[in-house]
């Protein structure tokens, strides 16, 4: 689990061009799946390749790091939901 | 350079001297193996008015029979009969190839896809006539088995046009409009016409491949008839399908690899601002509908089984009938969309969607196909020459976006 929370990075959208920037379905993800199609909010994410692409293509942005191993709580709730 | 029509039995010669030669010329003058038999030996006369083209008179010359009918007391040979050279060994890969198309090409009302072929899906089944040597009984008007063996959603329902090509890249041309373009304004006189523009630049589409190997010994393919071979190709086949059509659903979604090619995307709760979020509303589902516009009108929806109930179970409203749908001769009148609109919307559900999303295209516009001619020729080879034991039936594809504008996804979510 804690190797799982060390993959995870924020990113969101980088563009607000009403277009799908990702969807993925990868178990790295916290929810297995992640859908980002709108600028509201950070998304927690798993660097996977499809993540790193999207953010090379610039279609997403990075906005938080790898989490630290003892995240507390509240951190996840300034998270944005993947699907809200 | 005019080719000399052979008889079959010169054909079964040529065949036997060097089939992968006759193959791979077929496919390098874009036929497949069937297409390109049928060209060396014409079906005419007789052969054409009982449905057997070039590979099924071969097949009728080895003495293979393809299926079983006990009333009458035919059997269908056993695989062996395939196995016994090189050239009924590439007849077995080309029947296998004609069982996969047939479900790969299978379309969801077999009457109107042979309207729709105008008479060509002779020349794609390996099935005879009724009453010929190859098919000496009359089938029941619709075959169960072939309904069984059908992917639950077919990719023909997804795919606007199919473009065939040799090598493994392709290079996908866009028609672009500048914004002013896009305004069917009325061009004045010694104005300039707003201009489309066929834009090839750096856009290019990779293409994979999609199939399935059945890895069985030649004893074990030797005690197996030729009809229950064939119902493990047709499942193959279908499991290939599927991949094609998760495939398609990422294309749609994510974009071919080229900017811009995503799907646009539309929130529920924005839609629909009493709706909330997680529960399709039927306000939400109708305002994406008119999302696309002129000339586009969405007639393919997909989405997963939760999102699929959703939408069947969509509550009209006993106390109040939208005014759409009341009829048009009462003393309230009614109203007619003129817009191309998209009624009886279809809608598959597949666990490759999104989760509680809507995938929703125009198929007439969305999704192009590209495939590489004679891209299965290698494993073919490799089983005709003994090198395996494994059959592989494989097709390289790849899917391009030919028109953005006519994809959009729902976030039943958001």
């Amino acid at each position: 689990m804690a190797d799982k929370k060390a993959d995870l990075i924020k990113v969101k959208k980088a563009v607000d061009d009403g277009k799908v920037a990702i969807w993925e379905s990868n178990e790295r993800h916290p929810k297995g799946e992640i859908f980002i199609a709108n600028t509201k909010g950070a998304h927690e994410v798993a660097q996977t390749p499809a993540v790193m692409r999207a953010i090379s293509e610039g279609k997403l942005e990075q906005v938080g790091g790898p989490k630290k191993k003892a995240a507390s709580s509240s951190d996840d709730d300034e998270t944005g939901d993947d699907d809200k | 350079m005019t080719i000399e029509a052979m008889g079959t039995r010169e054909l079964a010669t040529a065949l036997e001297r060097d089939p992968i030669r006759i193959m791979k010329d077929g496919y390098d003058k874009g036929f497949n193996v069937s297409a390109y038999l049928d060209r060396l030996s014409p079906t005419d006369g007789p052969d054409q008015k009982m449905g057997l083209d070039a590979f099924s008179r071969l097949l009728k010359h080895y003495g293979i029979v393809t299926r079983s009918d006990r009333q009458t007391g035919y059997w269908a040979s056993s695989v062996n009969e395939f196995l016994k050279d090189n050239a009924r060994k590439a007849l077995m890969m080309e029947y296998a190839a004609r069982v996969w198309r047939r479900v790969s090409n299978a379309k969801p009302s077999q009457p109107v896809y042979e309207e729709r072929l105008g008479g060509q899906r002779a020349i794609y089944l390996s099935d005879g006539q009724p009453g010929s040597w190859e098919r000496p009984y009359v089938d029941a008007m619709d075959a169960r088995w072939s309904q069984q063996i059908a992917p639950a959603i077919p990719l023909a329902e997804l795919i606007a046009t199919t473009t065939p090509i040799e090598g493994d890249l392709y290079r996908a041309y866009y028609l672009t409009y500048n914004a002013a373009d896009v305004r069917k304004y009325r061009v004045g006189e010694s104005t300039e016409i707003p201009t489309a523009t066929l834009s090839d630049a750096d856009r290019s589409i990779k293409l994979h491949k999609f199939g399935r190997a059945l890895k069985a010994s030649y004893e074990q393919l030797r005690r197996m008839r030729v009809d229950k071979f064939a119902m493990h190709i047709a499942m193959m086949a279908i499991q290939a399908e599927i991949d094609k059509v998760a495939k398609v659903i990422d294309v749609v979604v994510n974009g071919d690899g080229n900017s811009g090619t995503s799907a646009t995307n539309h929130d529920l709760t924005t839609l629909d601002t009493d709706a909330a979020a997680g529960t399709l509303t039927l306000k939400g589902w109708l305002s994406f509908k008119l999302k696309f516009a002129n000339p586009y009108s969405v007639n393919v929806t997909l989405m997963q089984e939760a999102v699929a109930l959703q939408l069947q179970l969509l509550n009209m409203g006993s106390a109040n009938v939208p005014y759409v749908a009341l009829e048009g001769n009462g003393i309230l009148g009614g109203i007619r969309p003129i817009n191309r609109f998209a009624d009886n919307v279809g809608f598959g559900w597949t666990s490759d969607a999104p989760t509680l999303k809507i995938v929703a295209i125009d198929s007439n516009w969305a999704i192009e196909q590209v495939t590489e001619i004679g891209g299965e020729i290698s494993e073919t080879e490799r089983f005709i020459m003994n090198q395996t034991e494994a059959l592989t039936m494989t097709e390289v594809e790849g899917y391009a976006v030919l028109d953005p504008n006519s994809m959009r996804t729902l976030d039943v979510n958001a």
